[in-house]
């Protein structure tokens, strides 16, 4: 049946609508630049958004060309047909780039240009939509910029540390060598090698002595410090029975701990434990530790060691019947240059770098190491490396 | 030493038959190139000066003699 007069009437009222709609839709859009060109490239439409981004006015840009909003060198290099080439190639053609307005300000720019057919196939001309995306341009590179400036501070503190760890490591170096030549002098006149020097004044000489083995020790903490600090430590791990080693340790220090009149107590399976560890760094741990538990820990006390595997870890755990930690202290127990005041403490010299370093070389094996006390009971310390299979 | 120093002694006396037995090394340098050197030169015995007491030398030096 045919449509009735009023039927063609409504449709074509709907369709006006409908296209009112489109009108307003495009012409209003303020964030985007929409408009029509013409096959070659000639502008045909302009809306508030294109205005607003671009600087012209309606009546001024009509039937100007494109190519008016791309720099110099952009026309130069042909830039504009290209795109209008691909577009018709492709359907559509994508680009971000600097764009020019009226006043001559560029300004950054994502640009979609789609080739519009009609019904038939023939190219009726080109929809350009632009966004203007200076801001976040402008972001991106404020973030770049604050990147390659973080990255040149980061390589600057690096430079900073290397240079802090020579300087530390040359000036140690450096006092060896007259704490040597007190050594060696003192040596000459306590080990007998000059007669008759009278009691009272080798009684003076031996404190004097002891004062600068205790300058020595602490150069030496320093260096071994500044050494694993520089991370030029490296480490060569095996599979190795912890058992024996601390066997071999507690042999060790018999004289050191029978001197205090402490005991030493090993509570070790029969079969061998075996950690991954460098030998030599893992028995300076455990002789440090071993150390602490005896010298904080008075006349007449006991220290036990037990050993198991837990977890993926094999364990040695040093316990002590000392002066303990108090749990406001144990957060900084393994920092640097860090010592804890306590009943003992003023008596024993340390530099503090003791158990720094211990955490360190335990962190280096990919091991734990933790820390559990109770003042005035005792302090037990958990060494844990990876298991060595 | 006078003209030459340590390293350059051993690299010179490495022709003197069994040279190496008969070298301890005396440093206050605990690691390094230098020490790396003396190792690569063939020389076991190093003593830390500053680990050293003047008896500690004497036992040193008759430990070495003995082997």
């Amino acid at each position: 049946m045919r449509p009735t007069k009023t039927q063609l009437q409504n449709e074509h009222n709907k369709t006006l609508s409908e296209l009112e709609r489109y009108k307003m839709l495009v012409e209003n859009v303020q964030d985007y630049a929409i408009f029509f060109m013409d096959p070659e490239g000639y502008i045909q439409t302009w809306n508030k958004g294109a205005e607003k981004n671009k600087g012209y006015m309606h009546d001024e840009i009509i039937g100007q060309h494109f190519s008016i909003f791309y720099s110099e060198q952009d026309n130069a290099d042909h830039k504009p047909e290209k795109e209008l080439e691909i577009a018709k190639k492709h359907g559509r053609v994508e680009d971000e780039d600097w764009r020019i307005r009226k006043d001559g300000t560029k300004f950054w720019a994502n640009v979609v240009i789609t080739a519009l057919y009609d019904d038939n196939g023939t190219l009726q001309g080109f929809a350009k939509v632009t966004r203007n995306l200076t801001e976040r341009k402008q972001n991106e590179d404020n973030l770049k910029l604050a990147n390659a400036l973080l990255q040149e501070q980061q390589r600057e503190l690096q430079r900073l540390n290397e240079s802090k760890d020579e300087f530390i490591s040359l000036a140690s170096h450096q006092l060896r060598t007259p704490a040597t030549a007190i050594k060696q002098l003192l040596g000459l006149l306590l080990e007998g090698y000059v007669e008759n020097v009278p009691e009272n004044i080798l009684a003076i000489l031996n404190k004097t002595y002891d004062s600068n083995e205790r300058q020595i020790s602490i150069v030496n903490s320093l260096l071994k410090v500044a050494q694993i600090d520089s991370g030029r430590i490296i480490l060569r791990q095996q599979p190795v029975n912890i058992n024996a080693v601390i066997k071999s340790i507690a042999a060790q220090y018999e004289g050191v701990i029978n001197d205090k009149n402490q005991s030493l107590s090993l509570s070790l399976p029969d079969e061998p434990i075996y950690g991954s560890v460098d030998e030599h760094y893992y028995r300076m741990a455990l002789e440090n530790i071993l150390d602490n538990a005896s010298k904080y820990t008075h006349v007449g006390g006991t220290i036990r060691i037990s050993s198991r595997y837990i977890d993926e870890y094999a364990e040695i755990s040093i316990s002590d019947t000392g002066v303990g930690i108090t749990p406001e202290n144990i957060p900084t127990l393994f920092d640097k240059f860090n010592r804890i005041p306590n009943e003992l403490s003023h008596k024993i010299a340390g530099s503090g770098l003791g158990l720094y370093w211990v955490r360190k070389v335990i962190d280096l094996h990919g091991g734990i190491i933790e820390v559990s006390s109770e003042i005035n009971k005792g302090t037990t310390f958990f060494i844990r490396v990876p298991k060595g299979l | 030493m006078p003209e030459m120093n340590g390293i350059e002694f051993l690299e010179k006396a490495e022709n003197i038959d069994d040279i190496k037995s008969k070298v301890i090394v005396m440093s206050n340098l605990s690691a390094g190139k230098e020490i790396d050197r003396v190792r690569e030169l063939g020389v076991q015995n190093i003593i830390l000066k500053s680990d050293t007491s003047p008896n500690q030398l004497i036992s040193a030096i008759r430990y070495q003699l003995e082997r």
